[in-house]
């Protein structure tokens, strides 16, 4: 049901069929979801930041710059391939993402197709291509039936902030304890997102759109395009880790 | 011209100087006092001269005559400095010359255009250290605030660490998380079983201290015991290695058919030789404790009822690998589990403590009887019996290896026993701790609602302050905790350098330091 970016045809028939995720950054972004099946591929530019100063300043901030605050408060699933076969017949050629993400929010089923972030120089911003899907319970057991094994889970627990398009995250991360409530956090710092759709053409545009937010945010945290090469390059040598089921970030 | 004497005065001079001059020259230690009347001779004809010059050219030249003071302190032609008299006057003069110079900004009313004029200055100096003060209040609040650049690489650092987590699922894998588990119930449970074993083999090797010569019992001392319908039955083993081990654990019953030959004894070789993959572990337990595994067997006569057994597996064997209480498929037995009463605080030497006297007389089973297991109060020690079949002989050492491989598996089987009864009596305690707590909690209401409406009422205002208590409390805490956060973000970054936007300002560059400095721009 996944396809890869030059598949994206498809793609659109298929999105058509289950709908868009009305929730978090597309709903930021694009008003109609059916506008953005049009358009083509949805891409997130993102910048990352620890939040070390205190909570409360940066808030004040965060409200002041953005429009809407909401909470968030969901739990991640991911989704592994064990198996590495083609796909429907009328998906040729397409191959099934290597992971899934799932998104457990309030009984409510988001599934997220995240793709590998592409490496542009001369863009300041981490580019991945996302579709978000609002789908029911029974969208585990499709999983299942396709050859897909829960990798791993996290709880997420913060704010967002969003203005017209432009979406600024808040979060912390909590560990998923083996009855599946919520365990200690992983971290005790808080990690800032600054995310913000494009297109495939609009990259550049949007890059300096985060930019710019994030220059009015710097003397609270400092929000900096993460190569997620240094986690694979990292994560290789260790043999505990295995890179190649994740997410396929070696291709 | 009248001045006669002008030049006899010339001449004076004259020879005065050269005389002074020889003096200065030949003299290389001279006396100060000496040179100084020389020149004092010498001024003093230079002053006549003057004088009667001073009266030729009078309207002409100006003399500093009038000195006063000691003139043969100093000669007056030595001085360099002016008379104090002088200085006062020129200094009055140049304040006069200045304060004329410095009323240009209004010359027509010098005196009172002055003080306006410092007021100003004051104002414009005391403006700047206004400013200077609130620049230095901005750096404090920045630095008592942290709002400063964090260090990169701490932060790319802990940005690096969670996106591990969110993009990799680094250290929240499932499967990692489960064989991790496992790992950690299995060692868990292995280590349980070690101590528990190391307890009862010190337990055992003081007993065999205490009864060095307890060997292994012959039947004829157990038949008057079995007379006496005793239903436990434990059996005292020698074993044949070196560090024998009494084993004195209660052993289910064998299965028996009707001619008292046994059906399914245990293989004892097998067990011996290729264990199973669930009694690995076991086994390596009692290696761990001495036990012996491998048992030299003597070819004795007996062998012949020894070959009759049939490798059929024991209940013995499954229950070890079930690792559940016995169940007899026969004979179901009244009371399967040994009932000890453990109280919580028992310690597992006490439990053993309360078994070992029927250690003491061994009791043993050997009529091929099916064991009779009457009821007797809780406390005691009522295991099973053993039946052992041909045990008159005392010479089979077979037999000996099947009782204590039975003793052995039974005696693990115990303790998991115990274990579970363990488990069963504290959550009971937590139980009845919960009970309690919910009967005091009833008991409280009751004795409310028997209250009069006035002490209602007080006993409300109580637990008001009570709780406006508790919530002052915890705010203290929350402050605490917060002044002790913000302690320790400084002391996690006290070489972090601020940037003072204002560093070049200094006030002293615009201060206006003297008044008489202060020069406006003249009016043209």
């Amino acid at each position: 049901m996944f396809q890869q970016n030059k598949h994206h045809q498809q793609q659109q028939q298929q999105q058509q069929q289950q709908g868009v995720v009305q929730s978090g950054v597309a709903s930021a972004t694009v008003n109609n979801p059916s506008e953005s099946i049009v358009a083509g591929n949805i891409y997130e530019c993102s910048l990352h930041g620890i939040l070390s100063t205190p909570s409360s300043t940066f808030i004040q901030r965060a409200k002041g710059m953005m429009r809407c605050e909401h909470p968030v408060s969901y739990k991640e699933m991911v989704f592994k391939s064990t198996v590495q076969s083609a796909g429907p017949s009328w998906a040729e050629g397409s191959i099934l993402p290597s992971e899934i993400h799932v998104r457990y929010e309030k009984n409510t089923v988001y599934v997220r197709y995240v793709g590998v972030p592409q490496i542009k120089d001369n863009i300041n911003a981490m580019i991945r291509n996302v579709v978000d899907i609002k789908s029911s319970e029974t969208f585990f057991i499709y999983l299942e039936n396709l050859g897909y094994v829960k990798d791993y889970e996290y709880f997420v627990d913060g704010y967002q902030y969003s203005t017209y398009n432009l979406s600024l995250f808040l979060v912390n991360h909590r560990r998923v304890l083996n009855d599946g409530t919520k365990g200690e956090l992983l971290n005790k710092h808080s990690m800032v997102e600054l995310q913000c759709l494009s297109g495939e053409e609009g990259f550049v545009a949007a890059a300096e759109y985060l930019n710019t937010y994030a220059e009015y945010l710097y003397p609270f945290v400092e929000l900096i395009k993460f190569d997620h090469r240094l986690l694979t390059a990292e994560n290789s040598n260790t043999p505990t880790t295995n890179v190649n089921v994740v997410g396929g970030y070696n291709r | 011209m009248n001045g006669v004497d002008i030049n006899s005065n010339l001449d004076s001079i004259k020879a005065k100087a050269e005389d002074i001059r020889n003096l200065l020259l030949t003299t290389s230690t001279g006396n100060w006092e000496d040179i100084l009347g020389h020149f004092v001779v010498l001024s003093g004809e230079y002053g006549s001269l003057v004088r009667e010059v001073n009266n030729i050219y009078d309207s002409v030249a100006v003399f500093p005559e009038q000195v006063t003071g000691d003139p043969n302190l100093i000669p007056n032609l030595l001085r360099t400095k002016l008379s104090p008299e002088l200085e006062t006057k020129n200094r009055d003069i140049i304040n006069q010359y200045v304060s004329k110079n410095s009323t240009h900004y209004d010359p027509g009313n010098q005196e009172e255009n002055i003080p306006p004029l410092k007021l100003h200055i004051k104002s414009f100096n005391d403006r700047i250290d206004k400013v200077d003060q609130e620049f230095e209040n901005k750096i404090q609040q920045i630095s008592k605030h942290k709002l400063t650049k964090p260090s990169a690489s701490h932060d790319t650092a802990i940005l690096k660490d969670i996106l591990s987590i969110t993009m990799l699922g680094s250290g929240i894998k499932i499967n990692a998380q489960q064989q991790l588990a496992q790992q950690q119930q299995q060692q868990a449970t292995i280590n349980a079983l070690q101590q528990q074993q190391r307890l009862l083999n010190a337990q055992q090797q003081q007993q065999q201290q205490q009864q060095p010569q307890a060997l292994y019992k012959l039947p004829a001392t157990n038949t008057a015991n079995t007379s006496t319908n005793t239903p436990s039955s434990t059996i005292v083993i020698n074993s044949p290695s070196p560090g024998g081990i009494h084993h004195n654990v209660p052993t289910p019953p064998t299965n028996l058919n009707a001619a008292g030959t046994r059906t399914s004894p245990p293989n004892v070789q097998q067990y011996v030789n290729s264990p199973p993959p669930q009694q690995q572990q076991q086994q390596q337990i009692n290696t761990v404790i001495g036990t012996p595994n491998t048992i030299p067997t003597t070819p004795t006569a007996t062998v012949s009822t020894a070959a009759t057994y049939k490798p059929v597996a024991s209940p013995q064997q499954q229950v070890t690998s079930k690792q559940v209480p016995i169940q007899s498929t026969n004979k179901p037995l009244p009371q399967q589990q040994p009932s000890i009463q453990i109280q919580p605080q028992q310690s597992i030497v006490q439990m053993v403590q309360n078994v070992l006297p029927n250690t003491t007389s061994p009791p043993v089973n050997n009529n091929n009887q099916s064991p009779i297991n009457s009821g007797i109060g809780g406390g005691q020690f009522k295991p099973s019996a053993i039946n052992i079949a041909n045990a008159n002989s005392g010479t089979s050492t077979i037999q000996q290896q099947i009782q204590l491989q039975q003793q052995q598996l039974q005696q693990q089987i115990q303790l998991q026993q115990q274990l579970a009864q363990q488990q069963q009596q504290n959550q009971q305690n937590q139980q009845n701790q919960q009970n309690q707590q919910n009967q005091q909690n009833q008991q409280i209401h009751q004795h409310i609602q028997h209250l009069t409406p006035q002490q209602q009422a007080q006993l409300q205002q109580q637990m008001l302050q009570q709780q406006q208590l508790q919530q002052q409390f915890q705010q203290q805490q929350l402050s605490q905790q917060l002044l002790q956060q913000q302690q320790l973000h400084q002391q996690q970054q006290p070489n972090q350098t601020i940037q003072n936007p204002f560093h070049n300002f200094q006030a002293n560059n615009f201060r206006v330091q003297n008044p008489t400095n202060f020069n406006p721009p003249q009016n043209q």
